[in-house]
């Protein structure tokens, strides 16, 4: 791959990569970490970017598995990661408290990874459940049963956040 | 109604995936008459916002900056791939070397080779006894497990110190 085409390649994915990343470990530094670490897998695979959706498809996969085992090994060292990089959030300004997106944000905390990965893609990505099997590892038919898992979760969470809000 | 029992699901999903789209009237009709997958189109359009939020936020480094980095880890990576066999040859030729250096001793030295005639003479009075049990003598023992213990793990030794030295 020429600079030229990763150049376009990561003007195009970077962005909603990193907030994939950060959704799914919440921490600003390891997810500006992991996106160039996926970046360079994807390189390394030498897989094509000149596909546009599967090279969508890839980086995601990629992302996903990082962010997984991430998730797994909390103290992952990656040649990428700054020694003094702690766990910074994003700034929430502007939001109210019973806002949707502030108890989702706080619901998604504490989902698995992996329900976390499928309403991200499916929602927030807009992914097909093609696409979403193809990045979470698992198979096309296990896709609807599963994000229905997660949205149930998902739903007892925020109904246990108003419960605590309405208590 | 559970989401996962609608057969809105899909075409629920499919709309969520795009939407940049105007949904059908049928569609319109069903969520508002379908609480779950109101529930689910909610969620989605939240999600979107807070995706359309971190990007706006999101603190990725420069394209540039990440190909040229990538570019010099890609060649660390490829020069430590390529140490590894040299590190094992050079191993090999140093337990060759100490091999040889150790016949040398062996062929000239007569305090060698007084103490392997004892050993050999010591060996076939047990063979001629029929006693393997025979009380060997200390030294003969002590001799024996240096011997072993240098010739397995002196090239192990120093194949250890040459790749410490290589990172």
């Amino acid at each position: 791959m020429t600079e030229e085409s990763f150049r376009a390649l990561y003007e195009r994915h970077a962005r909603s990569l990193w907030a994939f990343l950060y959704r799914m470990t919440s921490d600003r530094a390891l997810a500006e970490d992991l996106l160039q670490e996926t970046f360079y897998r994807f390189l390394r695979a030498g897989a094509a970017a000149e596909d546009e959706l599967h090279a969508r498809n890839s980086l995601f996969r990629i992302a996903a598995n990082l962010a997984r085992d991430a998730h797994r090994r909390r103290l992952i060292r990656l040649p990428f990661v700054r020694q003094d990089a702690g766990t910074e959030s994003v700034p929430d300004a502007g939001w109210s408290p019973g806002d949707l997106r502030l108890d989702l944000q706080r619901a998604f905390g504490a989902l698995k990874p992996r329900e976390r990965l499928l309403l991200w893609l499916a929602y927030a990505e807009g992914a097909t459940h093609k696409e979403i099997a193809a990045a979470a590892g698992v198979r096309e038919s296990s896709v609807k049963s599963l994000l229905s898992r997660a949205r149930g979760r998902l739903a007892a969470l925020l109904r246990g956040q108003s419960s605590k809000e309405g208590a | 109604m559970r989401t996962a029992e609608c057969r809105f699901e899909d075409a629920v999903h499919a709309a969520l995936a795009q939407p940049e789209r105007a949904l059908p009237d049928a569609l319109r009709q069903h969520l508002r008459e379908c609480p779950p997958c109101a529930q689910v189109a909610a969620w989605a359009a939240a999600l979107r916002e807070e995706r359309a939020r971190l990007e706006g936020f999101a603190p990725v480094p420069d394209a540039g900056a990440v190909w040229r980095r990538m570019q010099r880890r890609a060649w660390s990576d490829a020069a430590a791939a390529a140490g590894r066999p040299i590190t094992f040859v050079q191993g090999l030729a140093f337990a060759g070397a100490a091999g040889v250096a150790g016949a040398c001793f062996g062929a000239t030295s007569e305090w060698f080779q007084s103490l392997c005639a004892r050993g050999a003479a010591w060996m076939s009075a047990a063979s001629v006894s029929g006693a393997a049990s025979a009380a060997a003598p200390a030294w003969a023992w002590l001799a024996a497990a240096a011997l072993v213990a240098a010739a397995s793990f002196l090239p192990v030794l120093v194949w250890l110190i040459l790749a410490a030295e290589k990172r």
